[in-house]
């Protein structure tokens, strides 16, 4: 950044980094959903009968439910009749089987999105299952995983290889009919991850998935399932990027995870869809239902998330603490700027004895944007000396965007505590001047105070996907000052 | 008067103290001291009654009465007091009522009649009087806002009102400076008296200085490894605690004079 | 509509006839807004956590049934004041029983239909500004509808310009006994620039009252005009009350809130301060204790239109036996309330495993320069304070006594007068929840 160009109207320009459209051929299914395009996905994938019937089991239950309106958000009506709900890239007849018989363009464009697939995948030590559109289209390191018992591949290949342990965890975290978005989702699901870490195996790598949306109109509806036997632990990456494109696209993906005794699952997400430009226009629709499920006793789920994509983002990773002793954490932060609007936050519901969780929420706003936290935590009859300790942090950079704050606290246990701290702050004008005053930008004293203010949850993030955040971060927020 | 046998105690699953051996008379000042960790204010919480303090093994007998069965509010009643190293903050909750309740609740038990509200005035007066402290504190929430030296002031007053038969100092020095202390020591040395025990607890030496003990008892990994009179204080604070880590007491005496020299 | 409300739609008669047409006209419209939404139910987010149950099991009825009424005279003793008082209004069933005479000059005291016909000053702009159903923000509507298509009973207190009105006394009651039935009444208070009141509200119905009472206070303050508003709620386990208190602010005005509820079958308090001039104030405190089979759900909304305002909200509650605490809280920023300070404070302690207690304090934000902060927790005694207390000779119930004692006593020493200070806290020791 020249001192000659970090004029406002630059900044405000800056362009979308990730926004560029791979030409290739797709295979898509014409625009729409019924119970015809229900089937053709299922016969498509060669899907069991089960499957097929779970589809429409669930295509049944959406067709009677309402898209939820109690967010704090402005949402043009979506037609569900416009999308396409099957998009895969064409290469021959078979879906690649290795990355060497992955269309080259497509591997260009993980490159450019610096998906480490290739031999940077290995210096870096990730396994990646690149899920494209609609269809997985790689899975690297299956073999080391394999030696650790470890399953690590596309949804679509789990159904075909481990039926038995889809069937036994699919649903069983988020029902079809849970809500609206995963009804939608549990008819039309195309491709995703599936993760299982079997009883006593500590995961020998971090595990990472890259979405990404490509085609025009189509809308991407992933299902990620992770199990975690006794005693097991994993630690999950999860990136999302699209296109620029001027219509909004949908996003309604499912994360079901699951925790046996002493398992420990860590997930993390750097979210970076394509928000619209500086006028609101375009950008991605997330409609996301990601929930946890600590089954057995001294389990633990972590959530972390950074937010700083998507047109709007409807969100809430959550966990069900069951288990006695088991640990639920959610660590997050929201970036909205120019008109995106987040409406996201946790749920975690105490059952268990002695069940903990703590909730790290900041969220920043700046330009014409919404940023609300919605959180709940409730606190069971049986759930004795349950603790949670929630911090809600926003922060405003502007006068025209809005922070708000929306928790949800249920208490039916005398023993439980749940303490809740939430402020709202901008950026003090002191603060900018201190730093003004020992040399330091406008813009790099901002985001060096958002860096600041976020550090909580930046410190539960992975290394690398530490500093991706963290640049992300800087390249989301430029613009907003002025 | 207090008579405490081979004393275990753990804290959050850890054993702190490992074999306690302690035996007073009435009108004794004991002080205890030690390095950090040691288990010098777990005894005092153990004594007191305090939850989370398992005692796994030993005895506690105090006038003839086994202490470790009685709950925390029978051990006052009984007249064992506890000057906490933190005195607990309770907005809401004015001092003289506190106090007063205090006061009546330990009457009660021990079959004596009440005080009402004019006769315990005159008493808290009095004690104000005697402990040369303002009258101010008497208006204020317990221990809410107060400075580090006014809250240990204020475990002093109580201490004067409820006069108790054991009274245990936790690190009453601690966070004060020297006139706060002064202030607090000469508080403890009118409340001298031949049928009142006191443990005082400490790290350093100085208030030792001013509160002058009968014994002084070095306690270290949970168990009281010397015992002597105040110029075992003395002979600490020339040398520290590190010689507990390189041989024990046995050393103490024999390289005190080559030792004191280095840092 | 579930059938409930159609039932009391059908039976709702708007009180026309009396009063002047925009008056009628303002009855007829409410009517018909009640009509077409009726009362709210657990799926309207203000009602998330509070359902009609008791109006429901008694059937409530609108209409009194003329064999039931017991006569002014032979009615139970109302509330016995917490204070003495100079100024005193007793309201039976809505309407006003009795008041006292001996008013300091510029203060007007009226009942509601003798204030219609003396075109009091700024009632009608009131009475017409009390926002309609369409707005969602709104949680009571339903309630408000039927309130305001039944307008006929109430008070009206205007204090002029620089008057100190002193303190009013609003003592309320219900009387029927055998029958079920929903009270409506109006108060309105006009406090003119510089003006000053105290109003004391005291709810009080015996056992088995299966009443519920349906009132809407609205306030304007002007300029630099002070309220000081305290209200002590005490109903019975079968009997109802659904609150609204509206209040609008000029410029400096400052309100200070005191709620004190021990609940009831359903007890139900909306409570709004608009600021809508600049470096206004409110200060909202309550504390709510709960035993039995008793509810209360507090919903208290602080709208910052203007810059430089300021608002705080301190509650405490104490919920023990089958007892059910809600508490909603929030505060909305405003484009342009730049310099705005609000604080919300709640804390909850929790006796029994039957009860249960719901929080929400939100916030809402859409200026900058904005310090905003809330707190929330529900939980314990201290058990550090508990281990204190007991170390000093106190046994584990006194020590939790006191303990929770100076929990709630944290908002009745927020009243400046020690004497109704020290009365209040009497009346919450009585009802105190214990520890099961």
């Amino acid at each position: 950044m020249s001192n000659e160009t970090s004029t406002t109207d630059n900044l405000v320009k800056q362009k979308y980094q990730h926004g560029f459209v791979t030409d290739i051929e797709s295979e898509t299914l014409p625009p729409g959903l019924s119970e015809q395009v229900v089937r053709a996905i299922s016969a498509r994938k060669n899907e069991p009968e089960w499957l097929l019937e779970w589809r429409l089991k669930a295509y049944a239950q959406w067709l009677e439910m309402e898209q939820p309106d109690w967010a704090h958000l402005n949402i043009e009506a979506i037609d569900f009749q416009a999308i396409s709900y099957y998009s895969a890239p064409k290469a021959d007849k078979d879906r690649p089987q290795s990355l060497d018989e992955v269309d080259p363009k497509l591997l260009e464009t993980y490159d450019k999105l610096g998906v480490p697939l290739h031999e940077r995948a290995r210096l870096a030590g990730v396994a990646v299952d690149a899920v494209f559109d609609s269809v997985s289209v790689g899975t690297t390191f299956k073999k080391e995983l394999g030696k650790a018992g470890v399953i690590f591949c596309s949804f679509s290949e789990a159904v075909q290889d481990h039926p038995e342990l889809v069937k036994k965890y699919l649903g069983t975290v988020v029902p079809q009919r849970d809500n609206f978005f995963a009804a939608l989702n549990s008819a039309v699901f195309t491709d995703g991850s599936f993760v299982f870490i079997p009883k006593g195996v500590r995961c020998p790598m971090e595990l990472s998935t890259y979405f990404r949306i490509n085609a025009a109109e189509t809308g991407q509806f992933e299902r990620t399932l992770i199990v975690a036997e006794e005693g097991a632990y994993v630690s999950y990456l999860e990136g999302c990027t699209a296109p620029m494109r001027d219509e909004n696209q949908l996003h309604a993906a499912v994360v079901e995870l699951v925790t046996l005794e002493d398992a420990s699952i860590k997930y993390s997400t750097v979210q970076n869809w394509y928000p619209g430009d500086e006028n609101g226009v375009g950008g991605i629709y997330n409609f996301v239902t990601k929930r946890g499920d600590c089954r057995g006793a001294r389990s633990r789920i972590s959530w972390t998330q950074v937010e700083t994509g998507s047109a709007i983002t409807w969100k809430y990773p959550s966990c069900i603490l069951r288990g006695d002793d088991s640990i639920g954490e959610f660590y997050s932060v929201a970036l909205t700027n120019n008109f995106q609007q987040a409406d996201t936050g946790t749920k975690m519901i105490h059952i268990g004895k002695n069940t903990r969780s703590k909730i790290i929420s900041k969220g920043i706003s700046a330009g014409h944007a919404q940023n609300a936290y919605r959180g709940l935590v409730r606190m069971t009859p049986r759930a004795d000396n349950a603790r949670n300790y929630t911090q809600c942090d926003s922060m405003l950079i502007g006068k025209k965007c809005g922070a708000h704050t929306f928790p949800y606290i249920e208490v039916r246990n005398p023993s439980a505590k749940v303490e809740h701290e939430a402020t709202t702050s901008r950026i003090g004008e002191d603060q900018l001047f201190y730093c003004l005053q020992r040399g330091i930008s406008e813009e790099d004293a901002v985001s060096m105070i958002v860096d600041g203010f976020c550090k909580q949850v930046f410190k539960e993030l992975p290394m690398e996907f530490a500093v991706e955040a963290k640049a992300l971060l800087e390249v989301s927020l430029e613009g907003a000052v002025g | 008067m207090l008579k405490i046998t081979n004393l275990h105690a753990n804290v959050a699953g850890k054993e702190i103290l490992k074999g306690l051996n302690l035996e007073m008379q009435g009108g004794e000042i004991h002080a205890i001291m030690g390095p950090n960790g040691a288990g010098k204010s777990t005894l005092g919480n153990v004594l007191a009654g305090r939850e989370g303090y398992e005692v796994t093994q030993g005895e506690v007998i105090f006038n003839g009465k086994n202490l470790l069965e009685l709950e925390p509010e029978e051990r006052a009643c009984e007249g064992v007091f506890l000057a906490f190293q933190y005195p607990v903050e309770i907005p809401g909750v004015n001092n003289t009522y506190f106090l007063r309740a205090a006061l009546n609740a330990q009457r009660k038990y021990r079959g004596e009649e009440e005080l009402d509200s004019v006769g315990f005035l005159r008493l808290v007066r009095e004690k104000l009087k005697v402990l040369h402290i303002g009258d101010e504190l008497l208006h204020r929430a317990v221990n809410e806002g107060f400075s580090g030296g006014e809250k240990k002031r204020n475990e002093i007053f109580q201490m004067a009102v409820l006069e108790p038969m054991l009274a245990i100092l936790d690190e009453t020095d601690s966070g004060l400076d020297i006139d706060a202390l002064k202030t607090v020591a000469e508080g403890v040395n009118r409340l001298r008296s031949p049928d009142r025990a006191m443990i005082v607890i400490t790290h350093y030496q100085r208030l030792l200085d001013f509160i002058v003990p009968d014994k002084v008892h070095v306690l270290a990994d949970g168990r009281l490894v010397a015992t002597g009179g105040a110029e075992l204080a003395l002979k600490l604070e020339e040398q520290g605690y590190a010689w507990l880590e390189d041989g024990g007491i046995g050393t103490l005496d024999e390289t005190g004079a080559t030792q004191a020299g280095t840092p | 509509m579930n059938d409930f409300s159609a039932q009391l739609a059908t039976e709702l008669q708007p009180a026309s006839g009396t009063g002047p047409d925009w008056l009628n006209a303002l009855r007829q419209a409410a009517a018909e807004q009640f009509r077409s939404h009726g009362l709210p139910t657990r799926k309207d987010e203000a009602w998330k956590y509070t359902g009609l149950g008791v109006l429901t099991q008694n059937e409530i009825r609108l209409s009194v049934p003329a064999d039931t009424i017991i006569a002014p005279a032979a009615s139970p003793a109302v509330a016995r004041p917490v204070v003495a008082v100079e100024q005193q209004v007793t309201l039976l069933n809505g309407r006003i029983l009795n008041r006292s005479e001996n008013l300091p000059s510029g203060v007007a005291l009226l009942a509601l239909d003798e204030a219609l016909d003396t075109e009091v000053d700024g009632l009608q702009a009131l009475l017409e500004s009390l926002p309609s159903a369409k707005k969602k923000t709104l949680s009571s509507t339903g309630f408000s509808a039927l309130n305001t298509a039944t307008l006929e009973n109430g008070v009206v207190i205007r204090v002029a310009s620089g008057v100190d009105g002193g303190r009013v006394l609003l003592s309320w009651s219900t009387s029927v006994e055998k029958a079920a039935c929903l009270f409506n009444s109006r108060v309105c208070l006009i406090l003119e620039p510089g003006a000053k009141l105290e109003l004391l509200e005291q709810f009080e119905t015996p056992r088995d009252n299966k009443n519920t009472s349906n009132i809407v206070v609205q306030a304007a303050l002007g300029e630099g005009a002070a309220l000081r508003h305290v209200r002590l709620q005490q109903e019975s386990e079968t009997t109802g009350l659904i609150t609204r208190t509206e209040v609008s602010q000029q410029a400096g005005s400052d309100y200070r809130y005191y709620g004190f509820d021990f609940g009831g079958g359903l007890v139900r308090h909306d409570l709004h301060c608009m600021l809508l001039g600049s470096a206004a104030k409110a200060s909202l405190n309550g504390a709510y204790l709960l035993d039995g089979n008793r509810h209360v759900d507090n919903h208290a909304r602080v709208d910052h239109m203007a810059p430089d305002g300021f608002s705080e909200q301190y509650f405490r509650g104490v919920a023990g036996g089958s007892g059910k605490a809600v508490f909603n809280t929030a505060v909305y920023v405003h484009p342009g309330a730049d310099g705005t300070e609000a604080k919300q404070s709640n804390a909850n302690i929790l006796l029994s495993k039957r009860a249960e207690i719901d929080t929400k304090p939100e916030l809402e934000i859409y200026a900058d320069e904005v310090v905003a902060s809330h707190g929330a927790t529900v939980g314990q005694l201290d058990e550090q304070a508990v281990f204190y207390l007991r170390s000093r000779g106190l046994n584990q119930e006194q020590a939790r006594q006191i303990l929770t004692t100076a929990f709630c006593r944290s908002v009745s020493d927020r009243l400046a007068d020690p004497q109704l200070a020290e009365a209040i806290s009497e009346r919450m020791m009585d009802v105190m929840p214990q520890l099961d």
